[in-house]
């Protein structure tokens, strides 16, 4: 196909898909700034509501800080404990044997 | 509102909140970019959901309008709207048969001197479905929406020279696969 008649081809095309929107895609683009946007500089109110999701954030990370420290700290964790544990399990197992001897 | 306005300084009036601008220039633009994205993704319904997604990358970003940066909105805007269209085509292929889309038959293809426009239309978007993302892109931009090649090649962000490349090659290829559809044609109807 020569270039003329790729040409006439793309005319064609061009005009076939020249196709202006339909009215419901106008309205709902037009409907977009309902979704409040970052006009926090034009409505200093508009601020707080964008900073609400933050604000929740970081308010229930501190709390499960909070809670979760205070919750450790009530369960002090000795590494010794778990000696202790393994020595204490010696011993039972020790004098089940000898029980089990007499 | 003076409607001389550039789209620039409707960016920044839009970044402060101002809807009547996000209007004007909504209805400046919706037309030739909603083209485009028929065009290239060759899909009517995801031009529409891509053309909604692209305004709202608008309204979200004017605020971040820097006009020291001399972008040109409408390079920025047919990055924005390219880019999804590239997006939306691997994600989903075309819900409508392009030749049923222009109301034609497939078994009704004619020799060129007979073919209609909705004929030869419909072959054009087949060939264009072959070519790869940045030919069919390059192509659209040059010759279906009328931009200049230094233009596309800002918005696609190659060279000028590397453009006309892709025009080239692009124009070839089209050419071929039109040829190949027309010769198919004429075995089948000599048989």
């Amino acid at each position: 196909m020569n270039d003329e008649k790729l040409d006439i081809y793309l005319r064609a095309y061009q005009a076939q898909t020249d196709i202006a929107p339909s009215a419901r895609l106008m309205a709902n683009i037009l409907a977009v700034p309902g979704l409040d946007q970052a006009g926090a500089i034009a409505f200093p109110w508009n601020w707080f509501d964008l900073m609400m999701p933050k604000a929740v954030g970081w308010a229930l990370t501190c709390v499960l800080g909070i809670f979760l420290g205070f919750y450790t700290a009530e369960q002090g964790h000795n590494p010794l404990d778990e000696e202790f544990y393994l020595y204490d399990q010696a011993q039972v197992l020790l004098s089940e044997d000898m029980e089990d001897s007499f | 509102m003076n409607i001389n306005i550039t789209d620039e300084q409707l960016m920044i009036r839009i970044g402060g909140g101002d809807r009547t601008a996000y209007k004007i220039l909504v209805e400046r633009h919706l037309h030739p970019y909603h083209a485009f994205a028929t065009r290239v993704i060759q899909d009517r319904a995801g031009a529409e959901d891509i053309m909604q997604e692209a305004f709202v990358r608008v309204w979200k970003n004017a605020s971040k309008w820097d006009q020291a940066r001399k972008t040109r909105f409408t390079t920025w805007f047919y990055r924005v709207v390219m880019n999804l269209c590239i997006d939306a085509k691997r994600k989903y292929k075309p819900a409508v048969d392009l030749a049923e889309a222009y109301g034609v038959q497939s078994d009704e293809i004619q020799p060129d001197a007979h073919l209609s426009e909705k004929q030869m239309a419909a072959e054009i978007e087949q060939a264009l479905q072959h070519l790869p993302d940045r030919q069919r892109v390059a192509m659209t931009l040059c010759y279906l929406q009328g931009l200049g090649n230094k233009e596309a090649a800002d918005i696609l962000g190659v060279t000028t020279s590397a453009m006309e490349s892709l025009l080239v090659r692009g124009r070839k290829k089209m050419a071929e696969l039109l040829s190949a559809h027309k010769k198919a044609f004429i075995e089948e109807t000599m048989r």
